[in-house]
C-alpha cells in the first residue's frame, strides 16, 4: 500500500455547551486566575464526594464531538463516511477541510483540498458572475491564471454565459447555483470532499452533482472522502467506508458490511421480530408470536431491485369463529402506501396460525420501505393492525444502464417496453394509392 | 513533498504568516478589489464618493467649528487643516473598526472554507489605504490651488516627505489594534459595542479638530500620550508649516504601533484555533 494521502490521529474534538455570557465570561476568568496566576491544578478538596460532583458539572458543560479518530486514506481512494445525524461526520469534515481545529491530534495531508457542494462560497450579491467566478475560485485556492484558462469551460459549464455579467442578485437561485456549481467542478483538488448530507438545490442540480462527482471518482486519480446519507451509492462508489457513532469509530472496513451495520443501527432494518406471551402486540382476539422477512436472494443481507422479499408471520387466535382475513401493507419512507393486498377471508378456530407473502422481484423501486399487517374480520372491521413491523431498504441496480439519476416511480416492475421497425400489413395499399 | 500540510490543536507560535500572506497575495488583491467594486455598483458618482464624504465633512467642520464655534486653525486655510486630519484619522478609524469586525463580516465564508484568515483583515486595512490615496490626491489639488493663489500662511516643508512614514505608521496601528479587537470580540461581542464608542472619543483626544498648540497645558501632555497625535500633526507640519514636528514623537508612535501590532499578532493567534467553534 503507497504512502497515505491523509493521516488521521488521535483527534479529539470538544466544544462548549450553554450561552455565552456574563457567566461564561465569570468562569474564563476564574479558570485564568487559577490556571496562570495561582498556578494550581484542581486540588482535591479531601472531600471525594463534592469532588465528583464538581467534576462531573465540569463535564456537563462540555460535549466531546469527536474521540479518539484514527484513519489514513490512500491517494485515489473513494472513503465513504457514513453515521447517524450527530455521530460526528460534519464535525470531521470542518477539521479535515481546516476550518476548525482538533482539541487533540494532529491531521497530515499532501496536496490541495477541495469541498465540492460547497458551492458558491463568497459570492457577492453585486457583483457580476464573471467577478464572482474569479473571487470564488480564488477563495477556493485557486490562482488567477488557473481562472482564466478555465473560464471559458466554466461559463460553460453553468450554462449561463447570457447573464455572465449581470450581477449575481439578479439570478434565479438555479442560476445562482449552477455558477456556484461549475467554479467548484473545476477546482481540480487533490482531495475532494463530498458531503452530500449539506447538498442543496432542485433534484436536477443534485443529479447534475452526483454524476459529476461518480465522473470524477472513476475517471480521475482524486482522492475522494464521501459522505452521505444515501447508503446505497457508497457501496456502489466507495472502496472503503467509516462509520462513525457518537464521535467514534464504530467500523471500518469494505463498504457492503459496514452499509448493512450502519441500517441495523439506524433502525432501518428489522428483519424478525419475536415476542414472548406477555408482551406481544395484540388484543383479546389476536395475538402476535412473530415476524419476519428473508430476502429471496444468495446474499442473505442484501436486497436490491431485483430481489424478492418473503413475507412470514405467526399469530394466535385467541376466540374461534372468526371470519378472519389478513392485509399486508407496504409503505416508503414517506409514508406513502404502495400496496395493499388481503388473503381470502376464513372462519378460523381458536389456535396458531402462520402465514406468508412474497414481494417478486422486479417490481418495488430502490429506496426505504415499512410492513405493517392488518387483521380484519368479516371484510369489513379491522380488529388489530400492526404497524410498522418490518423495515428494510432496496438498494439500487442498474445493470448496464449509462443514466444515474433517480430513478422515477413508487415501483419499478419489470414488464416489457417493446418497440421494433414498423411492419406493413398491407404493402400493397400505400403503393396502389 | 511541498504542499504538505499538518492540522493541529495550536496555532504555530509566533507566526507572523508573512509565508501565507505571501501564497495567498492574489486572493488579497481580490478582496480588496470585491470591496471596491461592491462599494460602488449602482452609485450615478461612483469612486467619487471616496473623497466627496471627506470633503463636505471638512467643509461642515469649516464652518461649523471654524466660524460657529470659533476654534482656530492656527492661522491655516481651514479646508486644508481639516480635511488633512479627516481623511487621517477616516483611514485610521475605518481600517481599525473593519479589522475589528474580520470574523463577524466573513463568518460564513470561515464557516465553509479555509484560508489564512488575516488575508481578509490586511484586505481591508489595503482598501482604505487606497482610498486614502485617492483622498490625498484631492488634498494635493486643493493644497496646489490655494498655495498658486497665493495663501501666504501655506509653508510647506521637507517634513511633507514624511507622509507615506505617517500612514505606514497609521495603518500598523490600526492593524494591530484592529486585531486585538477581532481576537477579543469574536467571543464577546460587548467588545464590538465598547469599539464604537472608544473610536468616538479617541477622535476628540486626536487634534483633528483642533490644533494641538491651541489645548491648555495641562491637557497638551494627555493628548501627546495619544500614539496618534504626532502623526496628525507632523502631516501638518509638513504642509501647512504648524504643529509639532518632534522625530521623537514619531519614533514614540512608532514604537506603540510596532507593539500593539505583535499583541494583535500574538492574540489573534491564540483566538484564531478556536474561534470557528464560537463565531
Amino acid at each position: 500500500m503507497s504512502k497515505p494521502i491523509i493521516t488521521v490521529e488521535g483527534i479529539w474534538k470538544q466544544y462548549r455547551l450553554g450561552d455565552t455570557n456574563a457567566a461564561s465570561l465569570k468562569e474564563e476568568v476564574h479558570q485564568f486566575w487559577k490556571k496562570h496566576i495561582l498556578r494550581t491544578k484542581a486540588l482535591p478538596s479531601g472531600n471525594p464526594a463534592r469532588d465528583n460532583a464538581h467534576r462531573t458539572a465540569e463535564n456537563a458543560k462540555h460535549f466531546w464531538a469527536l474521540k479518539d479518530i484514527n484513519f489514513t486514506v490512500a491517494p485515489g481512494e473513494t472513503l465513504g463516511i457514513i453515521g447517524k445525524n450527530g455521530a460526528g461526520k460534519s464535525t470531521l469534515l470542518k477539521l479535515l477541510s481546516r476550518i476548525s481545529r482538533p482539541t487533540r491530534g494532529t491531521i497530515r495531508g499532501v496536496g490541495k483540498i477541495a469541498s465540492m457542494l460547497e458551492v458558491g462560497t463568497g459570492f457577492h450579491e453585486e457583483l457580476t458572475g464573471r467577478e464572482n467566478i474569479f473571487l470564488n475560485g480564488n477563495i477556493m485556492g485557486m490562482s488567477n491564471r488557473e481562472i482564466k484558462s478555465k473560464l471559458d469551460q466554466i461559463v460553460d459549464f453553468s450554462g449561463i454565459s447570457q447573464f455572465i455579467d449581470t450581477p449575481v442578485k439578479r439570478y434565479s437561485s438555479g442560476m445562482y447555483v449552477r455558477l456556484a456549481f461549475a467554479v467548484a467542478a473545476h477546482l481540480d483538488p487533490d482531495i475532494l470532499i463530498l458531503d452530500e448530507v449539506l447538498s442543496v438545490g432542485d433534484t436536477e442540480f443534485q443529479d447534475k452533482s452526483l454524476r459529476k462527482m461518480r465522473d470524477i471518482a472513476t475517471n480521475t486519480g482524486c482522492t475522494i472522502l464521501y459522505v452521505t446519507h444515501n447508503i446505497a451509492t457508497v457501496s456502489q462508489l466507495c472502496q472503503r467506508a467509516l462509520l462513525l457513532q457518537d464521535g467514534q469509530i464504530k467500523a471500518e472496513g469494505e463498504p457492503k458490511s459496514i452499509v448493512d451495520l450502519y441500517c441495523e443501527l439506524m433502525g432501518r432494518r428489522h428483519f424478525h421480530r419475536q415476542w414472548d406471551r406477555l408482551n406481544a402486540p395484540g388484543n383479546g382476539i389476536i395475538k402476535m408470536k412473530r415476524v419476519s422477512l428473508r430476502p429471496g436472494s444468495a446474499d442473505p443481507g442484501l436486497i436490491d431491485v431485483r430481489t424478492p422479499i418473503h413475507i412470514y408471520f405467526e399469530f394466535l387466535a385467541l376466540k374461534p369463529g372468526i371470519n378472519l382475513s389478513i392485509g399486508i401493507h407496504l409503505f416508503t419512507a414517506m409514508d406513502e402506501c404502495i400496496f395493499d393486498v388481503t388473503s381470502k377471508p376464513m372462519v378460523i378456530p381458536a389456535g396458531e396460525f402462520e402465514g406468508s407473502c412474497t414481494i417478486p422481484g422486479n417490481f418495488l423501486n430502490d429506496g426505504h420501505y415499512y410492513i405493517s399487517i392488518i387483521f380484519v374480520k368479516d371484510t369489513l372491521e379491522g380488529i388489530f393492525y400492526l404497524e410498522k413491523c418490518l423495515t428494510f431498504d432496496v438498494a439500487d441496480y442498474r445493470g448496464n444502464i449509462q443514466w444515474q439519476g433517480k430513478w422515477m416511480g413508487a415501483v419499478r416492475p419489470d414488464f416489457p417496453v417493446v418497440f421494433h421497425p414498423k411492419v406493413r400489413q398491407m404493402p400493397g395499399l400505400h403503393e396502389n394509392r | 513533498m511541498e504542499n504538505t500540510w499538518e492540522i493541529t490543536p495550536q496555532t504555530k507560535w509566533p507566526d507572523f504568516y508573512i509565508k501565507e500572506v505571501w501564497g495567498n497575495l492574489e486572493l488579497l488583491l481580490r478582496f480588496v478589489r470585491r470591496d471596491f467594486l461592491a462599494s460602488y455598483k449602482q452609485t450615478a458618482l461612483g469612486v467619487f464618493w471616496i473623497f466627496i464624504q471627506p470633503l463636505f465633512t471638512a467643509l461642515i467642520y469649516v464652518l461649523v467649528f471654524k466660524h460657529a464655534v470659533g476654534i482656530s486653525t492656527a492661522g491655516k486655510p481651514g479646508l486644508l487643516f481639516y480635511f488633512g486630519g479627516v481623511i487621517l484619522w477616516t483611514f485610521f478609524s475605518e481600517s481599525l473598526s473593519a479589522v475589528a469586525y474580520t470574523y463577524g463580516s466573513h463568518a460564513s465564508i470561515f464557516h465553509k472554507v479555509y484560508f489564512p484568515r488575516i488575508i481578509v483583515s490586511l484586505s481591508m486595512v489595503l482598501s482604505q489605504l487606497i482610498r486614502l490615496g485617492i483622498q490625498f490626491a484631492i488634498y494635493l489639488v486643493i493644497f496646489g490651488v490655494l498655495l498658486a493663489n497665493g495663501a501666504q500662511t501655506v509653508k510647506p516643508n521637507a517634513y511633507a516627505f514624511l507622509f507615506p512614514v505617517v500612514v505606514l505608521i497609521l495603518a500598523i496601528m490600526s492593524l494591530g489594534i484592529g486585531l486585538i479587537f477581532t481576537a477579543t470580540s469574536a467571543k464577546y461581542r460587548d467588545v464590538q459595542n465598547l469599539l464604537s464608542f472608544l473610536v468616538r472619543v479617541w477622535m476628540f483626544a486626536t487634534p483633528i479638530i483642533y490644533p494641538l498648540s491651541l489645548v491648555p497645558a495641562a491637557y497638551k501632555k494627555i493628548i501627546a500620550l495619544n500614539p496618534v497625535t504626532p502623526l496628525v500633526e507632523i502631516f501638518r507640519y509638513g504642509f501647512l508649516g504648524e504643529g509639532m514636528h518632534s522625530f521623537w514623537a514619531l519614533g514614540y508612535s512608532l514604537i506603540i504601533s510596532i507593539l500593539v501590532f505583535m499583541a494583535g499578532i500574538i492574540l489573534f493567534n491564540l483566538r484564531d484555533s478556536r474561534v470557528m467553534d464560537i463565531i
